[in-house]
């Protein structure tokens, strides 16, 4: 009986002093966030230079790359090269989430909308092996999209660029960005298929330039 | 703690999801939580006296601050600067000599200049600083008698990134932002220019090489330049704005979490705003005397550097940016003559000139830091026009220039800390051997130039120079 008890309390203190190293060296005492960026030995100064987050930010190539590879497009078109070339400056350097400002986030959209339209114009003529746009005729103008066909790409998008569902609060956004879309539009307009194809893009680069999708 | 990105996760199969290769994936599928979880709340704790609180004072701006715009040039490579500017030692009174400097014996000739500023003058009927030749090239005397100088005596690193002698984090959290635009920077680093960060990490520069980069960040191009109607991109700009702002929420678990969701937030509805605005007021050639000191017009090439600089100069004093750096490369310019330094040194006058004669044309005060990498060292010569051989960090110097379009602005020196017979920057001086030191006394002489300096520890925080210190370097009164 006291064998077995010392057993038990062997590997009791065992367990404690692994989980106390795992605690240790493994999470808690992680090296120094603050180190000096002077140039030479007796400079003081010093930098925060960490953003240990569980989420950081994508510069312009993994941006470029992220929105390529979830919808599915292995090279990007001389179109979409030309808008990267004069829009990467606007990303960030480093991939810190304090680095976000109004042009980054315009840029991305504006480099989404270049790739989102190669998109479309790829699945426009795939007919019934599209992987985003199945139930979308595009043969036709905004004004006959429905509420159904609408539904399914926002999912697919969700799923392929968030890799998670829609939320309510989102799909709000977005009934609400078709109705305003739809206002914008002459009556004319609203059977013209370019307006389809261009509402479908729009729809595209929201879903690639959004926060959850610049961020890994 | 290393990011694992590879991680292998057996069962994301199972989910119905795609394979999870990212951070935020895993951390979804619960791979990652412990990193999460104890991790970053510590790191978060840090950053909110640091990146993020630099940022967290531009809340969302949507008109000029009220802060003077900083402007920082810095000449990449190690320039003749403190060759052009004439340091004194520690009793206001030249050095023994100059011969290492470029500058012959102690029989030199000072040009006095900016309210007292010490250049080197004429001999032979030539100015011998060419950074002034070049600013009087272009500043005209009621600008020069509008501006104060002040040269700082401080070693620095030879040909080097790595001087921390930038303060654009410093600036922004103390206040200064751009109605339109982040900060400018014309290299893809860290603070935009040829340096590094003093104490605080700036938010990232928009790298300008083309005036395009400007008009392209205030609004959309390509396919939805072409394929959306301007109501239709304010609409997309919202919808963007909207899901960024929810899809940030999750931040506000974290302790500066509040302060990143603003930052999102911000950046989403100044977004919408641009987009609304359009690109109209931030080019400088609808000015036409600004056109005429940058010598740009409506056909002059977008991506030249004048065009380049012009802008981001107007857009800088307009405070439509934030702060602003420009780098102008070729100063490692020790070619055994003197030729090739006169030239470099006279086009960085020439810059400066345009950048004070730009302020007076637009009536704006503006703050002009002047920084390079090193210095350069003459053969010992009494030759006043001896030639560059090599780097000299050791004599190096930075300079202030301050324009407001009432006055001259009244500072107490012209000069911070000192050089020795050694002729090099005195490393006794608090700031002397520092480069981010001296950057927090160029710092402190802003906040004085904006009659804030009791800012000064608040926004440098555990680092900042003490009082004493303070009392020596702010020579702005």
């Amino acid at each position: 009986m006291i064998t077995k008890n010392k057993r038990l309390m062997m590997q009791f203190a065992i367990l404690i002093v692994v989980g106390s190293l795992l605690s240790v060296f493994g999470f808690n005492c992680s090296p120094s966030k603050m180190y000096s960026l002077g140039s030479s030995s007796n400079e003081s100064s010093s930098v925060s230079k960490s953003e240990d987050l569980p989420y950081a930010l994508l510069n312009a190539d993994q941006a470029l790359s992220s929105m390529l590879n979830v919808t599915g497009q292995s090279v990007s078109s001389t179109a979409v090269r030309n808008e990267f070339n004069i829009r990467n400056s606007a990303f960030a350097v480093n991939s810190y989430l304090s680095s976000i400002n109004a042009p980054m986030l315009l840029s991305a959209t504006s480099l989404a909308g270049e790739v989102c339209n190669s998109l479309v114009t790829t699945e426009r003529a795939a007919g019934a092996t599209r992987a985003f746009f199945m139930g979308v005729n595009f043969a036709t103008g905004p004004s006959t999209i429905t509420q159904g066909s609408y539904d399914a790409v926002l999912n697919k998008f969700s799923q392929k660029v968030w890799a998670r569902s829609l939320l309510d609060n989102e799909a709000k956004l977005f009934a609400d960005y078709r109705t305003d879309y739809l206002a914008t539009l002459t009556s004319a307009e609203q059977g013209q298929t370019a307006k389809t194809s261009a509402f479908y893009m729009s729809v595209c680069s929201a879903f690639l330039s959004s926060f959850d999708a610049l961020i890994f | 703690m290393k990011k694992n990105k590879s991680q292998e996760i057996p069962s994301w199969a199972k989910t119905g999801h795609s394979k999870p290769v990212t951070r935020r994936e895993l951390l979804a599928h619960g791979i990652i939580p412990f990193a999460g979880t104890l991790f970053a709340p510590q790191m978060m704790q840090l950053l909110l006296s640091s990146t993020a609180s630099a940022q967290s004072a531009a809340k969302c701006a949507t008109s000029a601050s009220s802060f003077a715009p900083f402007i920082h040039l810095n000449l990449s490579g190690g320039a003749a600067m403190s060759s052009n500017f004439v340091p004194m030692n520690s009793s206001g009174a030249p050095l023994a000599s100059y011969n290492k400097m470029g500058l012959g014996n102690n029989q030199l000739p000072i040009e006095r200049e900016f309210g007292g500023g010490t250049f080197a003058g004429t001999e032979n009927g030539a100015l011998l600083s060419k950074m002034l030749e070049g600013i009087r090239s272009i500043a005209d005397a009621d600008t020069v008698s509008r501006t104060s100088f002040i040269g700082v005596c401080v070693r620095s690193r030879d040909d080097s990134s790595e001087n921390a002698s930038n303060i654009f984090g410093l600036v922004v959290k103390a206040g200064l932002n751009g109605s339109h635009l982040p900060n400018l920077g014309t290299r893809s680093s860290s603070t935009g220019v040829n340096d590094m960060p003093a104490v605080l990490l700036p938010p990232t520069p928009l790298v300008v090489r083309s005036f395009r980069d400007i008009t392209n960040s205030l609004g959309y191009s390509a396919a939805i330049g072409t394929q959306l109607n301007e109501a239709q991109k304010v609409k997309l700009a919202n919808l963007v704005s909207g899901l960024s702002q929810q899809q940030s929420r999750k931040l506000a678990s974290f302790a500066a979490g509040e302060q990143l969701q603003k930052l999102v937030e911000c950046a989403g509805i100044k977004n919408k705003a641009l987009v609304e605005e359009g690109t109209g007021a931030v080019n400088p050639v609808l000015n036409a005397t600004v056109g005429t000191i940058w010598q740009i017009n409506n056909n002059s090439n977008q991506g030249s550097n004048d065009y380049v600089f012009g802008s981001m100069v107007y857009n800088a004093l307009q405070g439509f940016a934030g702060a602003t750096g420009l780098e102008m490369g070729g100063y490692d310019y020790h070619d055994n003559s003197r030729n090739t330094g006169n030239t470099r040194d006279r086009n960085a006058g020439v810059t400066i000139g345009r950048i004070l004669q730009t302020a007076k044309t637009l009536q704006k005060p503006v703050f002009l830091y002047v920084t390079s990498d090193g210095a350069v060292n003459s053969p010992e010569s009494d030759s006043r026009t001896a030639p560059w051989t090599s780097d000299r960090g050791s004599a190096g110097a930075s300079y202030i220039f301050m324009y407001t379009p009432t006055s001259r602005p009244a500072v107490s020196a012209n000069q911070i800390g000192h050089f020795t017979d050694a002729q090099v920057a005195d490393d006794k001086f608090p700031i002397g051997n520092d480069p981010s030191r001296a950057a927090q006394a160029v710092f402190a002489n802003y906040l004085q130039f904006n009659k804030r300096i009791g800012d000064f520890s608040r926004v440098v925080g555990r680092n900042a120079l003490d009082a004493s210190v303070l009392s020596q370097v702010i020579k702005v009164a």
